[in-house]
């Protein structure tokens, strides 16, 4: 009876050892388990910032790609044959490029004392891409000097790749 | 407190009483007096025994051992090999005790009881489980411990009867020197007690014969003659040694004086020392095997209450990581299905444009006029220059302002200073002023040149 005991006793801590081992391999595994779901919910809040932000910041500004590039030329010559006259436009650098864009440098000049004419100036966006002012100078008549005409454009190299990793935090 | 049973068997007959120790006194519960054949339907069920029975082969005797043998394992050893050289066929169980008195310098004087153990153990065959017997000895042992504990004398002859048999010891200074058994075969009732008391007269001389040095100073009476006016009496005319009763009464409680006496050796039983025992070994062994079962429940049972400890903590972190990990993983769910997964090519496009924009707009005259506007609103520039050469940015404002007193002229200076301080370490320009004290004109030309450097260091990385 009492060896029955000692063997029960026995084969008891001996069970007991085994799944003391059990639930600790189990921890070992699921503190693994629990640290990816933090791991990947930071992700996905991240993820969220950074949807939310696009949505908010860079969605609006998406701009329509040209589908070759004659058409991103003629983007860019359209609006300087628009703008001509009013802004007193002449070509400074005519269209050259890069793997991104195409670009075209213009020369401006118009008198400063029509206020809202500058503000209208200054805030004339050029629709499907980028108008980046160069030089600007204000004397007592005249602004003047040279703004960047930037037509997106990607080149069949530069399409293929793909660099989602730049997306800033 | 420590109850336990204590018997002693005496000529056919079982003599039982039931006694509890508490601290020194012993308190007798119960007692019985049962035939030898219902002893062991009696000790079925009952624990704690010590035990004393009769024995026909009991032998003691004096042994030398040399000086050299020290240990007591070796006089051990030493002493059985002599008792078996004389009594070859025979399983002997022993004690031995170092006399006292030692008259040689090359060996040591031991007294030895010795008795047959297949015998013995025979008589203890009542007993179901050895394991229950606590003390186990003969019955001259168990009068002798009795007589110790109640006679003060150092020397002192104890006689002990019942029935048919008598006892009779021989003790010197709270050893055993002699004991005498015999049974007493009369042939008619009428004269047994004078028998009796003839048998224990001539035993009596034989001691004061044998051991001549000795003066014994008492004569103890215990059992059936301590009851046996007429057998005292013929004692004590053939004896000149003063005669007292064995009465243990002062110390065990519960019992009548004759009653006591019924039940001398079984009282005797319960106060046996160790070392006059016999504990065969199998018996030791049993206890020995208790011993150790009951070491191994203790370990087994210590070991199990610390695994069970180890794996209740062990659950517990298991059971909090399993919640834990519930908890995460609805989480992780809730924010999978909160958040919206946007096609590769559409996140594509959106890089694109990001890294459009921070090319070509990061840098705008627009800005510029914004951050100087606590400049602009104080006086408007006469002239503004802003140039954007491959990637360095310059700028040049200029502010010209006349007045018609030297106080504004002062005061102008002094706010237009303060405003340009709050300014300038942000945009990182620098200012030369003139003033015209004669004219009252106010002159100032503020310039900069700022590397662009954060997109040069984006470009060096992607390269």
């Amino acid at each position: 009876m009492k060896i029955t005991l000692i063997a029960i006793n026995i084969a008891l801590a001996i069970f007991l050892y085994f799944l003391n081992t059990w639930y600790e391999q189990e921890d070992i595994q699921i503190q693994k388990i629990n640290k990816k779901y933090v791991t990947n919910t930071r992700k996905l809040k991240e993820i969220e910032k950074i949807d939310k932000w696009l949505s908010a910041k860079v969605k609006q500004n998406l701009t329509i790609i040209p589908k070759d590039s004659q058409n991103a030329d003629l983007k860019l010559i359209a609006f300087f044959d628009t703008y001509a006259k009013k802004y007193t436009f002449q070509v400074e650098k005519f269209i050259y490029n890069d793997e991104r864009a195409h670009f075209l440098n213009i020369k401006y000049s118009l008198p400063r004392e029509n206020y809202k004419y500058l503000v209208q100036f200054m805030q004339q966006k050029y629709k499907g891409g980028y108008k980046i002012l160069q030089n600007f100078a204000v004397d007592k008549a005249t602004l003047q000097g040279e703004l960047i005409l930037v037509q997106p454009y990607l080149t069949a190299k530069k399409k293929k790749e793909a660099i989602v990793d730049d997306v800033p935090k | 407190m420590a109850k336990f049973y204590s018997i002693s068997v005496v000529h056919g007959y079982a003599f039982i009483l039931y006694l509890e120790q508490k601290n020194k006194s012993i308190t007798v519960l119960d007692s019985e007096e049962i035939e030898y054949e219902e002893l062991a339907a009696y000790c079925k069920n009952k624990k704690n025994l010590h035990v004393s029975v009769e024995q026909k082969v009991e032998f003691s005797e004096n042994m030398q051992v040399p000086v050299a043998i020290a240990s007591s394992r070796n006089v051990k050893n030493y002493l059985f090999y002599k008792i078996k050289e004389s009594n070859p066929n025979m399983d002997v169980l022993f004690n031995f005790k170092k006399l006292p008195k030692q008259n040689d310098e090359e060996n040591v004087t031991y007294t030895i009881e010795a008795l047959d153990e297949k015998a013995y153990l025979e008589a203890l065959n009542f007993v179901d489980d050895f394991s229950k017997i606590k003390s186990a000895t003969t019955s001259k042992f168990s009068l002798l411990s009795l007589a110790n504990k109640c006679i003060d004398a150092e020397y002192y002859i104890c006689v002990y009867t019942q029935a048919t048999t008598v006892l009779v010891l021989a003790v010197e200074q709270r050893e055993l020197i002699f004991s005498r058994a015999t049974t007493i075969e009369s042939q008619t009732p009428e004269t047994m007690q004078m028998d009796i008391a003839e048998n224990i007269t001539q035993t009596i001389s034989y001691i004061s014969n044998q051991f001549r040095d000795i003066k014994f100073q008492t004569l103890v009476l215990s059992g059936s003659i301590a009851l046996d006016d007429v057998i005292a009496q013929h004692i004590a005319m053939f004896n000149t040694l003063n005669i007292s009763i064995l009465y243990p009464n002062t110390f065990i409680q519960n019992i009548n004086a004759e009653e006591s006496q019924e039940h001398i050796l079984s009282l005797g039983s319960a106060l046996v020392e160790k070392s006059n025992q016999f504990l065969p070994k199998l018996i030791l062994g049993v206890k020995q095997f208790n011993i150790v079962v009951a070491v191994g429940i203790i370990l087994s049972s210590i070991i199990l209450v610390f695994m069970l400890y180890l794996t209740f903590n062990a659950y517990e972190n298991y059971s909090d990581l399993t919640q834990k990990n519930q908890l995460l993983k609805q989480r992780y769910l809730y924010a999978l299905s909160h958040t919206k997964m946007r096609p590769k090519e559409e996140l594509k496009k959106y890089e694109y444009n990001i890294y459009m924009t921070k090319t070509y707009l990061k840098e705008s005259p627009i800005d510029k006029i914004i951050e100087l506007k606590p400049l602009i609103t104080l006086v408007k520039p006469s002239k503004f220059e802003y140039k954007n050469e491959k990637g360095v940015i310059s700028l040049k404002v200029s502010f010209e302002k006349k007045f018609g007193e030297l106080v504004n002229l002062y005061k102008f200076e002094k706010e237009f200073d303060s405003r340009f301080n709050a300014i300038k370490e942000k945009l990182k320009i620098t200012k030369k002023t003139t003033v015209d004290y004669k004219q009252l004109l106010y002159t100032t030309e503020i310039t900069t040149t700022k590397m662009k450097l954060a997109n040069q260091r984006q470009r060096a990385r992607r390269q």
